[in-house]
């Protein structure tokens, strides 16, 4: 190590001790984890005011709502039967302005555990903004009580139409009809706690002949279920959205009638209770010790839909699961798939407690997962086993956000059918069970590791390449809308990247490359890489122009195992 | 209220996607050029008759994601098995005289098919196709008693999608971290293809379970163009830029990494490069007689049969195909939306029979179903929730057709399956129903207990006999 090499190293350490300034690749290596992109000029200043400083400002940063995006969208795009895209927009142009970066990362994370989707669901392509309600809940949801949040979603008419629980009526055994078990099962199994007893560590307790203990019976889900009745669509008219109400169609709900009847188009006020309609009687929710000690009886004498869909939330929430059950998925969304038993429990122990006592609060939790020793220590890079492959949507729109885009409408659009290349679009997840499981682990040796690759799970033998394709358009700009063949592109909505910074260092391929790794990778491209493509891009160099050299960098640095996989 | 508007419908993604920079055409290296062009001319070569199938089968899994409601799609029809399954099925029972009538009976039951599978009841009556009745995941043979007592072992996460899709993969439902039968049948059978870099396992459907054994994973296609994606051009217009993008590209994959995760990646996608070019040129220039009628399940099974008329072309004497239909967890709308999803069943499964007899391997492919469960035969108003046992079906020349093999159960309320709502009991595993598969795939008895660890705890093998029989 020469003299100069040390003192950087030394300064840096140094730096990060007193807490203020970091060293860039540090910065660019959190504003991997914590957003959707971050250009040369975030990295810049995080690395000057510090992680500390930028959480605080991104916590009191104002939220970005879909919702008036996508309603913008529908009131002034009026053409047939693009309702769909418009929902593909309103995500992507809000995600390509916000500055509550951190927010829109963890709601989009959210978006991946409590999982509606517009696959399946004709109805959902043509109420997008049903979608944008449901999205900005999680939007609230990133720095809310993990508990309202819970509550907001059970209640929200496109969970209930996803999960089926609107229109869910009381058993009449006269017919041989029960409660609908859907949401009641999922709500348990991928929104809470899980189908195991987990320690705080989100180790599998096991019972005395060392099998798993389930958390959960079939009888549970049945009681549940009961909890779960009397919700159904709301068809009363909002000042300021789309009105789907007819004369002639169920315009309130008066009767079991109007109850099964009422059209899942109503998705623009959480879903209406009707009592008629709910099984007020005595249920019995899960009993269990408390992390503060308590025993918690679950018995409840059964009350309105609004009592009894509290009690229900308020039951889960409390059970000793949720937080490395949801702790554990948020580490995997945002910083590494096969986080230790010791990063879980410190993550749990947030959820529980935030410090003042409240349990449940994401600004915590989101503190505790981002700032963890294994998610900040670079000592980190030098485990194998350490990292994740990054999802391809998020791939695609940190690439947009590292460099500076513009479109003269000022409202951006995007590539529409993302999936058929990626297999992931927001809100395009093939079922509850979300693009991949948190299980998933690919033949090789991540399996012969025991770990887990989620996404490896949407990363096939023609995704590998696809996703390849879709970077060459990435890089060449315009093409981001011109593959929407359904939208030809015209001027205003005509995105050019501005690669002019990149352009100057076209004749300095080590600087070019230094700035690449940076804002790509983090700090991350290994030695062997570059070499490979400092090989590559010398060679262009007779063959094409300057700015196809930096392109053909750009495009090289993306294809990098180094910049796939998050670290 | 206003009419939807109807959504523009997807595009498909190969073989229209016209810009710069995606072009399904081939171009990488010379050397990669030369060997698309013997490939291009070995595929012109006739690879279809009826006598070179010697040595070939297949087996194509077809998975109903979900959970189907298939007591809705095997209906018994005699008026006193249909009084009761009326009575239980309430608001979900279909009407009487809406079935197509099988020719099978059992226990002095009759037996229709769902008004919208008009083909497989043909098919079915013509002896190629076969029932399976009240199968799923068991760990042992299990009794209601056992089941309410809790003597009995169950599988884990029993009712829950994840683990029952999983376990119908596995069929090894006591684990949680098995490998794939399909994937445990290549682990051994792989070795008498002369492919090295295509698998045995081709899924039209992406990674799946069933697929992925020791060593054996899946080969992902689309259901479009020739199946495979090939690398793009980096600049239409500069040929030699091209060639740098891609050998690149291709460097940097075949680099070694000490990340696991980097190294999978790594190797992933030069597995996909290997295989693209070889795949995509053997299934150029491959048609059907056989119209297949469009459907993501028949664009799905259209492809399946064009690879399989690639069979000689791409070195292959095994094969197992994954395909999948989603959108079968019908809590609501059940009979509307169960009843538009049968008939593309029926369509698609007919017409890949009819493929088969076209490319002289109707004897040699079977395909079969699987799905997550069956479900409550009672009603939560809108629709049935997860079950557990439930009838699927097998089909192909080498079935023994026109019979309903298991026991198809009572469903009347509180009958000796019934866990509740109409949740039955299995009464066959989903192994004695995978045995009979692989033996006739090639598996030796001697190596059955390595692929199905449980089968002993249901059927003994040593008998001679077959475990259900189905399969010629």
């Amino acid at each position: 190590m020469n003299l100069f090499k040390f003192c950087l190293l030394f300064c840096l350490v140094a730096n990060t001790a007193f807490g203020q300034q970091i060293s860039k690749p540090e910065a660019a290596r959190f504003l991997m984890q914590a957003t959707l992109g971050a250009d040369y000029e975030l990295i810049d200043r995080v690395s000057q005011i510090g992680y500390e400083v930028w959480l605080e400002e991104q916590f009191n940063a104002a939220p970005t709502y879909h919702t008036p995006r996508v309603l913008q969208l529908q009131l002034t795009d009026d053409e047939e039967g693009i309702e769909f895209s418009h929902y593909i927009w309103s995500w992507w142009d809000v995600n390509m302005k916000a500055q509550d970066l951190l927010r829109q990362r963890v709601a989009f994370a959210l978006s991946e555990i409590l999982v509606i989707s517009m696959v399946g669901v004709d109805i959902f392509e043509d109420v997008p903004h049903g979608i944008a309600l449901y999205y900005d809940i999680l939007v609230d949801g990133a720095f809310d009580n993990y508990e309202n949040t819970l509550y907001r979603v059970s209640t929200n008419p496109a969970m209930g139409h996803y999960l089926s629980h609107a229109r869910n009526r009381k058993a009449d055994p006269s017919v041989n009809r029960y409660p609908d078990e859907n949401y009641a099962r999922e709500v348990m199994q991928l929104f809470t706690i899980g189908l195991y007893q987990l320690s705080q560590d989100g180790q599998r307790q096991k019972d005395a002949f060392g099998n798993d203990v389930p958390t959960y019976t079939n009888a549970d889900i049945r009681e549940f279920a009961r909890v779960f009745t009397g919700m159904t669509f709301d068809p009363r008219p909002v000042p300021g959205l789309p009105d789907f109400s007819e004369p002639d169609e169920v315009n309130q709900i008066a009767s079991e009638d109007d109850f099964i009847r009422v059209e899942p188009v109503f998705v623009h006020r959480p879903m209406f209770h009707y009592e008629p309609m709910h099984d007020s009687d005595p249920k019995q929710l899960l009993s269990y010790n408390d992390l503060n000690g308590n025993f918690v009886s679950g018995a409840i004498s059964g009350d309105t839909v609004e009592q009894d869909v509290r009690a229900a939330i308020n039951n889960l929430f409390n059970h000793p699961n949720v937080g490395p059950f949801i702790g554990y998925r948020l580490i995997q969304r945002l910083v590494k798939s096969n986080p230790s038993s010791g990063y879980i429990n410190r993550v749990a122990n947030a959820f529980h407690d935030n410090g003042s006592g409240v349990r449940g609060d994401m600004r915590a939790v989101i503190r505790a997962i981002l700032l963890d020793p294994e998610a900040r220590g670079t000592d980190q890079l030098a485990n194998n086993t350490h990292g994740m492959l990054r999802e391809p949507y998020v791939r695609y729109i940190q690439f947009a956000r590292a460099f500076n885009t513009s479109v003269s409408s000022n409202a951006f659009r995007n590539e529409s059918w993302a999936s058929e290349w990626l297999k992931q679009q927001p809100m395009q997840a093939p079922s509850v069970f979300n693009f991949f499981l948190p299980t998933y682990a690919p033949v090789g040796p991540i399996t012969d590791a025991n770990l887990v690759a989620p996404e490896f799970q949407i990363h096939t033998s023609t995704s590998a390449l696809s996703s390849i394709n879709f970077w060459i358009i990435a890089v060449y700009g315009d093409y981001i809308l011109q593959l929407d063949d359904v939208h030809p592109v015209t001027a205003q909505h005509r995105v050019t990247i501005d690669f002019s910074d990149e352009f100057a260092l076209a004749g300095d391929i080590p600087a070019l490359l230094d700035r690449l790794n940076l804002i790509m990778c983090a700090g991350n491209l290994s030695q062997q890489s570059r070499n490979t493509i400092t090989d590559a891009l010398n060679q262009a160099r007779a063959v094409t122009s300057d700015e196809q050299v930096v392109r053909l960098a750009i495009f090289l640095v993306m294809n990098t195992p180094d910049y796939a996989i998050q670290r | 209220m206003k009419p939807f508007r109807k959504s523009i419908s997807r595009r498909q993604f190969l073989g229209e996607a016209a810009c710069a920079g995606i072009s399904a055409t081939p171009l990488i290296s010379t050397l990669l050029n030369l060997q698309m062009t013997n490939k291009a001319a070995a595929a012109a070569l006739p690879t279809v008759s009826a006598n070179n199938t010697n040595g070939y089968k297949a087996l194509v899994c077809v998975l109903l994601a979900g959970g189907n409601d298939s007591f809705n799609m095997l209906v018994p029809s005699g008026n006193t098995e249909y009084a009761e399954y009326q009575q239980v099925r309430s608001n979900l029972a279909l009407a009487q005289n809406t079935l197509h009538a099988l020719n099978a009976s059992q226990n002095g039951k009759n037996f229709g098919l769902h008004q919208g599978m008009p083909e497989l009841a043909g098919l079915f009556n013509s002896g190629e196709a076969a029932f399976v009745a009240n199968v799923g995941t068991l760990v042992e043979p299990t009794t209601l008693n056992a089941y309410n007592n809790g003597s009995v072992r169950l599988p884990a996460g029993l009712f829950s999608h994840s683990d029952q899709i999983m376990h119908w993969q596995t069929s090894v439902p006591d684990s949680r971290s098995a490998s794939g039968w399909g994937g445990r049948v290549a682990d051994i059978l792989n070795s008498v293809n002369s492919n090295s870099n295509i698998s045995m396992n081709i899924s039209v459907a992406g990674t799946n379970t069933f697929q992925t054994g020791a060593n054996a994973i899946s080969y992902e296609i689309e259901s479009g163009g020739n199946g495979s994606i090939l690398l793009g051009e980096f600049d239409e217009d500069n040929e030699t830029l091209n060639s740098i993008a891609n050998s690149t590209v291709r460097s940097l994959m075949d680099a070694q990494y000490q990340n696991v995760f980097q190294q999978t990646f790594a190797t992933s996608t030069k597995n996909a490069m290997d295989a693209s070019v070889e795949f995509s040129n053997a299934l150029s220039g491959i048609t059907l007689q056989t119209a297949f009628t469009k459907s993501e399940l028949g664009d799905q099974l259209q492809m399946v049969a064009r690879t399989i008329a690639a069979r000689n072309t791409l070195g292959m004497r095994r094969q197992t195909f994954f395909v999948v239909m989603g959108g079968y967890d019908h809590h609501s709308e059940l009979i509307r939306a169960h009843g538009a999803m049968l008939p593309v069943v029926s369509k698609a499964l007919t017409e890949f029979n009819a493929a088969m007899k076209e490319l002289g391997v109707h004897n040699d492919v079977t395909l079969f179903t699987a799905s997550d469960f069956a479900r409550t035969l009672s009603s939560n108003g809108q629709g049935s929730d997860h079950g557990w046992g439930g009838n699927q079906l097998v089909m192909g020349g080498a079935v023994k057709g026109g019979l309903i093999y298991g026991t198809y159960p009572d469903l009347g309320n509180g009958n000796s399956l019934d866990t509740g709502r109409g949740r039955l009991i299995p009464t066959l595993s989903t192994d004695e129903y995978f045995a009979e598969l692989a033996l006739w795939f090639g598996v030796s008895e001697s190596a059955l207990a390595d692929v199905f660890p449980n089968l002993n705890r249901f059927f003994n093998i040593a008998t001679g006999a077959r475990p259900l029989g189905f399969m010629a």
